[in-house]
């Protein structure tokens, strides 16, 4: 008989039951004063309530698939088992390779000027296109060991970037890497939303692993800038909000508070409902109203910034000198 | 009045005896034949029956180690649980300011009682902690181990990996180390030269202060951001109060049994940039929902997202290295097992499996397991600094 089956149970369980009735019907019986009738209770009894424990136990054990046969229970099942390994899983490999267009053989010299690429998201299963700039003297012998800050520009929503030469003057003017995102097909959310684009895993983890394998890129968070405009303001905004350890700055202009709610699942005021403020700044623009209730000002250690008129290059300014700052808190 | 202490144990015997006399004591006064009597016979009968039910319960609790506490029990959330007002900005934001923020108190240090001495060098050290996570604002109760070369002085350049080690749940934290024998496990392992050291974080599937509530570690929708406790505050707090504890996804680790086991697969999984590898014994595979999480997931599609058998079969398989253990006979997730390994043969995710002939959802099973798995993830990890030769 199975230690968790219904049979085993069943049997336990009418077993309790015809004793506790046994009990109570046998109890006039065993109501005398001699030794027999007292020995007649306790044993009734002590038979009763063990029948109970053990119907408990059994069905708890039962229900929880604790131990699911007598030998477990008593320890004489067989101990064998089989361990096959299939070792590590050398992310690293994965994590170039991710980034087609740049090779890591390249000599620094080369890295050193701007080129496309571009990502297959290796979780996310999104791919975009890149326009990376390096400062103009990333690959000089003085920088070798400098690991530069990055801003994320991203045009995957399709809007209208800047020119080339106003991003390597972004990227040499504040000692940052530019990177210009563009998407394939669609736009790629701030937020990983379900049963759909996983935009969090792209941001934060494909597009950052993928530049870092390649590139002496700032793992610090705060360091971390990302801009757009409209709906990839907004996707800006949840990236840092929902994920302070991996952006720190994040720049919205345009119409950006007017997008699919689920672009910002499971909603920003939402969200923060639930957590302390995060150490993030953001800069937006407010005109087209309708902004978040809890990034209508600052708060703890939520540092927000509006500009009306807000532009592309403005945000990619305002992030270089945020970067700027914490370079300089940190001295 | 503790729910695991030998106090609480020791009153409810006395009470059950009690009842028990007591109706050993009326039984001739409710022996009439009449309703009375009967109803009598059925209520002491009954308060006596309760009563042994309870302290099964109660024993059983202590051995096999669900709830260690009446707030665990009960679902009350401790007071830390406002939302952080106590947390004052982000690791990164207390350095951006030039503060550095303590997000782990030390609230005891124990050596470890084995055979030749609990000195630290010897046996290693384990520290009773309180974490505050920066970014969700939760807090928790964890043991945190430090194997014996943390304080031997030829380590003392090498850079720790580490794994955050989680009960079930319903689990008792102290069961880690007193009924599952993490440290002792590793240490052996250490000593016969199969382990690496590695730094051990020991805690549970819902943080202390989210209070008596299973939420499968998940990012719960306007609720507690478990996920994000254990993949982003967890770390952060241990890398910065153990400076040699090593950063970086190749040195961090996640292990646990049956709901420790779903959220080290699930975490690792939604993670996989912060963490290398995760060990599941006796995990589930469907992200359950019953009544110790209650809605969880809200939606049907969020629910997906946090179903490590969904992501297998709807995203890219991160890159990551898991070990997924069950048993032949015994256990219902056998075929989940299987076919985890299957749909990512040949994928960048690295399925090892560890299958018992037999086994059950207990700790026989898990105890038999943790040294062989112990093995693999401390092997599996890897230090940016070399091993030193002693």
């Amino acid at each position: 008989m199975r230690i968790d089956g219904k049979a085993f149970l069943l049997l336990l369980g009418a077993g309790t039951l015809a004793l506790g009735v046994a009990t109570v019907w046998l109890w006039p019986k065993l109501a005398g004063s001699g030794a027999k009738a007292l020995t007649g209770r306790i044993s009734l009894l002590l038979g009763t309530q063990l029948s109970l424990a053990a119907t408990f136990l059994f069905a708890v054990n039962a229900w929880g698939g604790f131990y699911t046969s007598w030998g477990q229970l008593f320890g004489t099942a067989s101990a064998k088992y089989t361990l096959v390994d299939q070792g590590t899983a050398n992310a690293d490999r994965y994590d170039v390779q991710a980034l087609d267009g740049v090779s890591r053989s390249s000599r620094p010299s080369h890295l050193g000027r701007s080129l496309g690429a571009s990502l297959s998201g290796l979780r996310s299963g999104l791919t975009a296109g890149l326009q990376i700039y390096p400062p103009s003297d990333y690959a000089a012998r003085r920088e070798e060991h400098h690991r530069f800050p990055v801003e994320v520009v991203d045009l995957t929503g399709g809007a209208t970037g800047l020119s080339a030469p106003e991003y390597q003057q972004i990227a040499n003017t504040y000692q940052v890497m530019v990177v210009v995102v563009t998407g394939d097909t669609q736009e790629i959310p701030g937020v990983d939303v379900p049963d759909s684009e996983q935009g969090q895993l792209f941001w934060a983890q494909d597009l950052q692993t993928a530049l870092s394998a390649h590139y002496r890129i700032d793992p610090y968070a705060p360091d971390w800038g990302i801009a757009g405009v409209g709906q990839d303001g907004t996707a800006a905004v949840n990236l840092a909000v929902q994920d302070p350890s991996h952006y720190g700055l994040a720049a919205a202009a345009g119409d950006w508070t007017h997008t699919d709610p689920l672009q910002s699942w499971p909603g920003v005021d939402k969200y923060l409902a639930s957590v302390p403020m995060p150490g993030i700044s953001l800069l937006y623009d407010p005109t087209p109203g309708d902004v978040p209730q809890k990034l209508r000002a600052s708060s703890g250690a939520l540092r927000i910034t509006q500009q009306r008129g807000l532009t592309l290059l403005g945000e990619l300014r305002w992030l270089g000198k945020s970067i700027d700052a914490n370079a300089d808190a940190r001295a | 009045m503790n729910l695991t202490g030998s106090l609480f144990l020791a009153l409810l015997a006395v009470l059950t005896v009690a009842a028990f006399t007591g109706v050993i004591l009326l039984w001739r006064r409710l022996s009439k034949r009449d309703w009375h009597a009967v109803l009598g016979r059925i209520g002491v009968l009954g308060g006596a029956q309760l009563m042994v039910v309870v302290l099964v319960a109660a024993l059983a609790n202590d051995y096999f180690g669900f709830y260690g506490s009446w707030h665990e029990l009960f679902g009350v959330a401790s007071a830390s649980n406002e939302t952080g007002q106590n947390v004052i900005g982000s690791p990164a934001g207390a350095r951006v300011a030039g503060r550095r923020h303590q997000f782990v108190t030390v609230e005891q240090v124990s050596g470890l009682n084995v055979p030749g001495g609990s000195a630290p060098a010897v046996t290693g050290q384990t520290q009773d902690v309180a974490i505050q996570g920066a970014i969700t604002g939760l807090s928790t109760q964890a043991i945190v181990y430090l194997p014996p070369q943390y304080f031997q002085p030829a380590y003392a350049h090498y850079r720790f990996p580490a794994a955050i080690i989680s009960t079930g749940y319903p689990g008792d934290l102290g069961a880690l180390e007193n009924r599952l024998k993490y440290p002792y496990r590793l240490l052996t392992g250490i000593k016969g030269r199969t382990d690496k050291p590695i730094v051990l974080v020991m805690t549970q599937p819902s943080p202390t202060s989210v209070g008596g509530i299973d939420t499968e570690c998940t990012n719960v929708p306007g609720g507690p951001q478990v996920a994000t406790f254990w993949a982003q505050d967890i770390p952060t707090a241990i890398e910065q109060a153990y400076p040699r504890v090593a950063a970086g996804p190749k040195a961090w680790g996640l292990m646990g049994d049956s709901t420790g086991g779903d959220c080290a697969l699930k975490v690792s999984m939604m993670n996989s940039d912060r963490f290398a590898a995760a060990v599941s014994l006796s995990g589930d595979y469907n992200a359950a929902e019953d009544l110790t999480t209650g809605n969880l997931y809200k939606t049907g599609q969020f629910r997906d997202e946090n179903d490590p058998m969904w992501r297998v079969r709807h995203l890219p398989k991160p890159p990551i290295a898991v070990l997924l253990a069950s048993s032949l006979s015994g256990e219902n997730d056998l075929p989940e097992v299987i076919e985890f390994a299957r749909l990512t043969k040949g994928t960048p995710l690295r399925t090892s499996t560890l299958l018992r002939n037999e086994g059950g959802h207990n700790f026989a099973t898990w105890n038999a397991e943790i040294a062989p798995a112990l093995q693999w993830l401390t092997n599996t990890l890897a230090s940016p600094t070399p091993l030193p030769q002693v």
